[in-house]
């Protein structure tokens, strides 16, 4: 590993500059001649009947210069999951109903923004209110009212794209009310795990919603050229060429008439991916006007709109041996959906997906329900399900542990998962450093000392432990990332890649990934990216699939050029291609110190001597190069992903008990990432879920009544503040991925998903109160350490 | 959001802004960081705003007359980086840093802090927000979403008014007819709906707070808890003076004043069992349930008032026994 000379440094990122000098451009940036300024009106009910829509008035409002409505999309159904068996269930605009605060209804597009807000006052919309739920126990239940009722016919996107064939939709085999999204799966005998269990407790956890908090709010910039019949989008998201799929559909526009461009994006944390009307509603107006038409939401419409972390219920059955192996495991799951589907098919898997990988259960069964009901719209959010599906394992677990006097360390080492382990849907662990990360985070809060020893004064210590797994990339469209090389007469190299920067530093690792498989050095490279016309095809920024598929993708293409250049330095030295390597921009022949060649003559060689070809090295990989198929999200069978992350967090935690008011102390978070292509960079992901863990673990919560939200700015929502963040250790586990490029695989995801559970159990180690609902917090504390109290009085 | 269309005067001397008030419908502007808000979500809409701004000769820390006195438009900042305040009255430094955020507290004022609004959940959101409910009864709807009373139950989180009101500083207001003083207990109206003197068509303007001098021998201090430790108002805050005499133990005069957990500042009586009395823990720990069991709060935050109660509790209990040098 020491030979590498760009990747595995911590290197300044390419994009630091740009952004410290405020010279980046965001979409909220992007500025066009003869701009108008989009806006959108909203339901303030949660559950309604669209009776009629007057936009009279609004037209006649100086400035106005275009209104939509349902009427205008009607047929048109599109959803950040569109599959034969889940069939989009969103309209651009509200078309019979509405089915949630903030539903969209109609938009306005007019030359300032205080124009198109005015107008929308002027709209008048009746509604005849409807019944509405907002619970998922009571959703499901047969007298609930029914959230969706309109049939979903129609080609769904996979379809359409060769993807899938018809399958039987979820809804026939559903017995409940208001279900989205099925999903259910089992190994061994559970019965007979059960029943060969020396011990055995049934648990409920719930999780609250959670908000991204990107700094950046969500902003679309279309841009419709008539003439050419083309589109042309700016977006702050996280997939181009998935917005430009769902896009091309819903607008019926062939799909290389829409153009979409990435500016750089002010943060994500997967809440940039959905399928979002203001992004249609841009396109449509602009189609409509011949003019550019932006629409950039409120914080308040980013908190309400714009997904959510799921809401989740699990119950948990776990039964041990003496010895402290777990035998068997039933988990339910039932998530929250909100109004509409968002990814809430996606998370009722990966609720399996997430957790399955990192404790070796015999004897296991899954059910997972997504439900509708009339809250917000949830989607994916960064480790999407792993937090509240961890949180509910690992906080069993601890309780198991302490119910038997054992150490909870000690049982996760005893039931984790290692290198080699073949996962029962086939996937094979090729790297696994969950031991080491147990140590290693357990160490690093001196655990063996502080467990169980919370101090004889008013202040409490403790601490706790959790672990998880995360994809690295999937099966889902596009299912690929290609990379282009492209390299100049000085022997410097382009990178032409259709990834994204949203803050993750993927243009600085891909750059290093380049420089190093090359030879160059990572002043050599510059990235031109995220722009549907002008990179080749790529996955996207989520489900952290960028370093190890486009990472590969990259590393080829690399290869392909430093191929292309050697062919023309062996023919020139009149050696074999195998003896000759590169480093510093310049080809050397092996055991032959004479004999060397600097890239930019390599280049010149091959422009005269092979027809002008300039060298341009192209590569290509798929989201899971062991597999044709995407992963059944309902049976959750076929192979998920090529490779896994796994991380482990230990919390040092300090409980007032006079007020439960508590302090994270400290924060270990070991993970195993395979390399670390960027060291700082991978240590800022570690932290950055270290803090985003603790917030939703402490302070964050969508508080909703009646389907209504509480916490719609950075006042009401408590984002954990510098005066609350605690010492981190990072630990970073080289277990080097044989998938990955130069070993690499998933980071930035998982080493959020233990947070909840570590703080949790650390709290019940400081006092034994056990909080069972994110987020723990001061109130519930106090409130059970009074009730502990009085029973032992 | 953008903000509703009004007058904007920023009159360079009081005289001139005085005779700006009478045209009905004004508000005035101070730092702006309440104002700003309520303007946006058109909690507000006023004709006309005034503002402060450039009425320099409202801001100033000066001792005159047995008094220290503060000008208005003195930012938070300037209070608690000031020697003097410093000097003199630590805890009203300390008590400005303790509001909002060392960004805000460069913005907002001594005199805005002040006439800060109540709040509560269901009245401080969104234009469009509040189209989903009734409006609420401070909005001037028939009754309050939190106790369905025809009565308003927002809550005063102001963070300066209760080391204040410990010390029995009062305030000037100007107004067209002439100044007044006017005692701080008497500008607080502990009407959530309307709470203070100035705030519903304000006929006068909040000029100078002033705190006697003699106050500076009592040992005082603000204390607050807060979700976070910074940006959030109070779940609870106690102002908190005791006049200890030379031996450090017996307490000559007491005060103790609630914010976050009523419709205004509230100046508490069970102080009035320290008074005369040798300070111990034992003697906390009843002045302080005597204390808690006079707040009434009610769920207009995201915290339950139960939590609230008992917090304010242990504020007090631990604020009183710091005072006191006592041992934890």
């Amino acid at each position: 590993m020491n030979d590498h000379r760009v990747v595995g440094k911590g290197l300044p990122r390419i994009d630091g500059p740009e952004k410290a000098t405020g010279k980046a451009v965001f979409t909220v940036d992007v500025e066009l001649k003869g701009m108008l300024h989009g806006k959108i009106l909203r339901s303030p009910y949660p559950h309604a009947r669209i009776i009629s829509i007057d936009t009279s008035e609004a037209e006649k409002l100086p400035g106005v210069k275009a209104i939509m409505t349902g009427k205008d999309t009607s047929g048109v159904r599109y959803a950040f999951v569109d599959t034969p068996r889940y069939p989009a269930d969103e309209t651009p605009l509200a078309v019979d109903k509405v089915r949630y605060i903030g539903d969209e209804v109609a938009a306005v597009a007019a030359i300032s923004e205080e124009i198109a807000e005015e107008a929308l006052r002027l709209i008048k919309v009746e509604y005849e209110i409807l019944p509405a739920v907002f619970t998922p126990e009571e959703a499901m239940k047969p007298e609930a009212p029914v959230i969706h009722d309109a049939p979903m016919e129609g080609t769904s996107a996979w379809e359409e794209w060769g993807a899938a064939t018809k399958t039987r939709s979820y809804e026939k085999e559903s017995p409940h009310n208001n279900l989205n999204a099925y999903t259910s799966y089992s190994i061994g005998n559970i019965e007979k795990g059960f029943a060969s269990a020396d011990y055995i407790r049934e648990d409920r956890f719930t999780t609250k919603g959670t908000a991204h908090c990107a700094m950046e709010p969500h902003a679309a910039v279309a841009s419709y050229d008539p003439i050419e019949d083309k589109l042309d989008m700016w977006l702050s998201t996280m997939g181009i060429f998935l917005k430009r799929f769902n896009l091309s559909k819903a607008l019926r526009l062939p799909i290389s008439k829409v153009r979409v461009r990435h500016s750089y994006c002010g943060g994500a944390f997967g809440g940039k991916i959905d399928a979002f009307p203001y992004e249609y509603c841009a396109a449509y107006l602009s189609m409509k006007t011949g003019k550019p038409v932006r629409i950039e939401l409120t914080r308040e419409e980013c908190f309400m709109t714009t997904r959510q972390r799921h809401p989740i219920i699990v119950d948990i059955k776990t039964g041990i041996t003496k010895d402290g192996k777990i035998v068997a495991q039933d988990v339910k799951v039932i998530a929250d959906s909100g109004g509409y589907r968002g990814s809430g098919a996606i998370v009722v898997f990966l609720c399996h997906g997430f957790s399955f990988p990192v404790y070796d259960i015999p004897n296991y069964r899954y059910e997972g329900f997504g439900v509708y009901t009339n809250n917000p719209i949830r989607g994916p959010q960064r480790g999407h399900g792993a937090p509240q599906v961890r949180f509910a394992i690992d906080s069993q677990l601890d309780l198991i542990a302490r119910e038997n006097g054992l150490d909870p360390v000690e049982l996760m080492l005893k039931n984790v998962r290692h290198k080699g382990d073949r996962l029962p849907n086939g996937d094979v662990l090729q790297s696994c450093g969950l031991t080491e990360c147990i140590t290693g985070a357990a160490n690093a809060v001196n655990w063996q000392q502080n467990r169980n020893n919370p101090g004889a004064g008013r202040k409490k210590r403790g601490v706790g432990i959790s672990a998880s797994a995360m994809f690295s990339g999937a099966m889902y469209y596009p299912f690929a990332s290609a990379a282009m090389v492209k390299m100049h007469d000085d022997g410097t190299a382009t990178l032409y890649t259709g990834s994204q920067e949203i803050g993750q530093g993927c243009y600085t690792t891909l750059a290093q990934v380049l420089a190093e498989e090359l030879g160059i050095g990572l002043e050599d490279v510059r990235v031109v990216a995220g722009d549907t016309e002008l990179t080749p095809i790529d996955i996207g920024s989520f489900l952290s699939g960028g370093a190890l598929v486009t990472g590969n993708a990259v590393k080829l293409a690399a290869a392909d050029a430093k191929k292309q250049l050697f062919e023309v330095a062996a023919e020139s030295f009149n050696v074999p291609i195998e003896d000759l390597e590169a480093r510093d921009k310049r080809i050397f022949v092996r055991n032959d110190e004479s004999k060397t060649m600097p890239f930019a003559k390599a280049v010149q060689l091959s422009v005269f001597r092979r027809n002008g070809n300039p060298v341009i090295g192209t590569g290509s990989y798929k989201g899971n190069p062991e597999t044709d198929r995407y992963p059944s999200l309902a049976k959750a069978k076929g192979l998920f992903t090529p490779a896994y992350g796994f991380s482990v967090q230990a919390a040092e935690v300090e409980v007032d008990t006079e007020t439960g008011e508590f302090r994270l102390v400290r924060v270990a978070n070991f993970h195993d990432c395979g390399f670390p292509l960027n060291k700082t960079i991978v240590e800022g992901q570690v932290e950055g879920c270290t803090s985003m863990g603790q917030g939703q673990a402490m302070l964050e919560e969508i508080v909703l009544e009646n389907g209504q939200l509480f916490s719609s700015n950075f006042l009401d929502y408590k984002l954990p503040l510098a005066t609350e963040t605690p010492e981190i250790i990072d630990g970073l586990v080289s277990t080097i991925e044989p998938n990955g490029p130069f070993g690499a695989k998933e980071v930035g995801e998982g080493a959020l998903a233990g947070m909840l559970a570590a703080i949790a159990n650390a709290v019940h180690d400081a006092t034994g109160v056990r909080v069972r609902e994110t987020p723990v917090t001061p109130e519930k504390i106090l409130a059970d350490l009074e009730k502990l109290a009085k029973s032992s009085s | 959001m953008r903000l509703p269309e009004f007058d904007f005067y920023e009159p360079p001397t009081l005289q001139e802004a005085l005779p700006l008030l009478t045209s009905g419908n004004a508000r005035i502007i101070a730092g702006g960081t309440d104002l700003i808000v309520a303007l946006k979500r058109r909690l507000e809409t006023p004709a006309v705003i005034l503002s402060l701004h450039k009425i320099k000769e409202l801001d100033y820390i000066v001792q005159d007359e047995g008094y220290l006195k503060i000008g208005a438009m003195t930012t938070l900042k300037k209070i608690k980086t000031s020697p003097t305040v410093n000097r003199l009255f630590p805890a009203l430094a300390q008590a400005a840093r303790e509001v909002a955020s060392p960004i805000l507290q460069g913005q907002a004022t001594i005199g805005g802090n002040l006439c800060l609004n109540t709040r509560c959940r269901y009245y401080n959101q969104s234009e469009f927000w509040r189209q989903s409910q009734q409006t609420c009864y401070k909005a001037g709807g028939e009754k309050c979403l939190v106790t369905h009373k025809q009565d308003c139950s927002a809550s005063f989180s102001g963070d300066m008014a209760p080391i204040l009101l410990a010390w029995e500083a009062d305030i000037t207001i100007a107004a067209p007819e002439g100044t007044k003083q006017m005692s701080l207990r008497e500008f607080f109206t502990y009407n959530s709906k309307i709470p203070n003197q100035l705030a519903a068509n304000p006929k006068g303007i909040l000029t100078e707070v002033r705190i006697p001098l003699e106050k500076k021998e009592w040992s005082s201090l603000y204390t607050k808890a807060r979700l976070r430790g910074s940006i959030d108002f109070p779940l609870a805050g106690a102002g908190l003076a005791v006049d200890l005499d030379p031996s450090g133990r017996l307490c000559r005069g007491a005060a103790i004043v609630a914010t976050g957990v009523g419709p205004g500042p509230l100046v508490l009586e069970a102080a009035g069992d320290l008074v005369g009395q040798e300070i111990t823990g034992e003697l906390i720990k009843s002045v302080a349930q005597k204390a808690a069991a006079e707040i009434h709060p009610v769920r207009t935050g995201r915290i339950g008032p139960r939590y609230q109660r008992a917090r304010f509790k242990t504020l007090v209990i631990d604020g009183l026994t710091n005072l006191a040098e006592l041992e934890d």
